[in-house]
């Protein structure tokens, strides 16, 4: 199993957001500013590679019939390190946050690379599934974000980017005011409120597919291929890159 | 899978390597919560007294009895003539801890909120100094959509409500607490 491979299983072709379509619930609830997306996202991966590196290390000790309960042990554990560091160091986050970090514990993302990857492979390899699997899911808070903070609001970067009398800087406390780039009134509130979340997110989704799916859907297209049978074919190929 | 093919392991080794997880896991728990124990409740202190200071400057704060029955009040405190009223409305995401100023005179000097889980981006911006400026020298706060002076946050009129309702509440507990002195 190549790094490379590794990588852009995490980042595009096995995207636990948008190709795996895990760990949506967080990705809709907290995209609202770069801030919670940027912290949210480095959470997830720290406890997912964590968690990775664990399960790894006692795949081999742990009898199948109980390997479930192991892992939520182990996960639950590892969240609630991150949200007693997090209230203790960067309360701010914390606060902004609020539920969503101990409801990591539940993010399917987590137990789902658990039980397919890290109780299958080596301590190298699973801790850099963490890694990619985490930058994935942290690329799509940070692309969603961005959309959402651009056309609800009409700022770039709120919360982790501040621009005063002291010109353009990062904060880490969540009070930067982010870059205006159109004026607030003319921000679209529905794409704020949790709705365009499902709006950004389902669209972002399509985008990727249709990218990563373009050279069956022109064969479709040109009558070479049904769609049960390039169906079938993805899903072989993903099959065979979990197994 | 490979490990199929093992035969199945017995309940003792079940329950062996389930307490060992755990163990290790509690342990590893304990040994965060204990680094970081202090911090929190500094952190926690720090801001329930930043909180009392931004509502009413004093030199002191003194918590009173509080009798008057009504559940939105978690506190008083007496400060220099006037009170510090602890208040937890129910928001849209939960109750919204808040600390209300009430002056010597029976009007409000400063609203800041303590915690909240508020729709990030809509009703958590009840936070924003601008808000909560509204409420300041009022002696009764009513929203303009239910005919009063006070701007509701676009898109939380629910949270809008909330932090109005706690800061009558605070008002009314202000004036219990300075009437039942008088007594």
């Amino acid at each position: 199993m190549s790094v490379k491979k590794l990588f852009t299983d995490g980042v595009i072709r096995q995207n636990p957001v948008l190709v795996q379509l895990l760990g949506m619930c967080s990705c809709m609830a907290i995209t609202t500013s770069l801030f919670n997306g940027v912290g949210m996202g480095l959470s997830v991966m720290i406890i997912l590679t964590c968690c990775n590196i664990v399960i790894s290390i006692l795949r081999k000790v742990i009898p199948p019939n109980i390997r479930i309960a192991v892992f939520v042990v182990v996960i639950a554990a590892f969240v609630t390190i991150v949200d007693l560091l997090l209230q203790a160091y960067i309360p701010a986050l914390s606060k902004s946050l609020g539920v969503f970090i101990p409801l990591i514990v539940v993010n399917c993302i987590i137990i789902g690379r658990a039980e397919s990857f890290a109780s299958k492979n080596g301590v190298g390899a699973s801790a850099l599934d963490g890694i990619f699997q985490g930058l994935g899911y942290t690329l799509v808070l940070i692309v969603m974000c961005v959309i959402r903070e651009f056309i609800g609001k009409g700022t770039f970067g709120g919360g982790l980017i501040d621009v005063g009398e002291a010109g353009v800087r990062f904060v880490t406390d969540g009070s930067g005011s982010g870059i205006r780039i159109f004026p607030a009134q003319y921000g679209a509130l529905l794409m704020v409120l949790p709705f365009g979340g499902f709006l950004t997110l389902g669209t972002l989704i399509a985008i990727v597919q249709g990218i990563t799916n373009r050279k069956h859907n022109k064969e479709i297209r040109a009558g070479k291929l049904s769609v049960i049978a390039a169906l079938d074919a993805a899903h072989g190929e993903e099959g065979g890159s979990d197994e | 899978m490979e490990k199929a093919k093992k035969k199945p392991a017995s309940i003792g080794v079940l329950i062996l390597t389930l307490f060992l997880v755990t163990a290790v896991m509690s342990g590893l728990l304990g040994l965060v919560n204990y680094v970081t124990k202090d911090r929190i409740a500094a952190f926690k202190a720090e801001s329930t007294d930043a909180a009392m200071r931004e509502v009413l400057p004093a030199d002191g704060y003194k918590q009173v009895e509080y009798g008057g029955g009504d559940a939105l009040v978690a506190g008083v405190w007496e400060a220099g003539g006037g009170y510090v009223v602890e208040v937890v409305p129910s928001g849209f995401g939960g109750e919204i801890d808040m600390m209300v100023g009430v002056g010597a005179d029976g009007r409000v000097t400063g609203v800041s909120i303590v915690s909240m889980s508020e729709t990030s981006g809509l009703g958590s911006n009840a936070s924003k100094p601008e808000f909560r400026a509204q409420y300041v020298g009022k002696d009764e706060a009513r929203l303009k959509k239910d005919g009063g002076d006070i701007d509701a946050l676009t898109g939380a009129t629910v949270t809008s409500r909330a932090v109005t309702r706690g800061v009558n509440a605070a008002l009314a507990a202000a004036e219990y607490v300075r009437g039942g002195e008088g007594k």
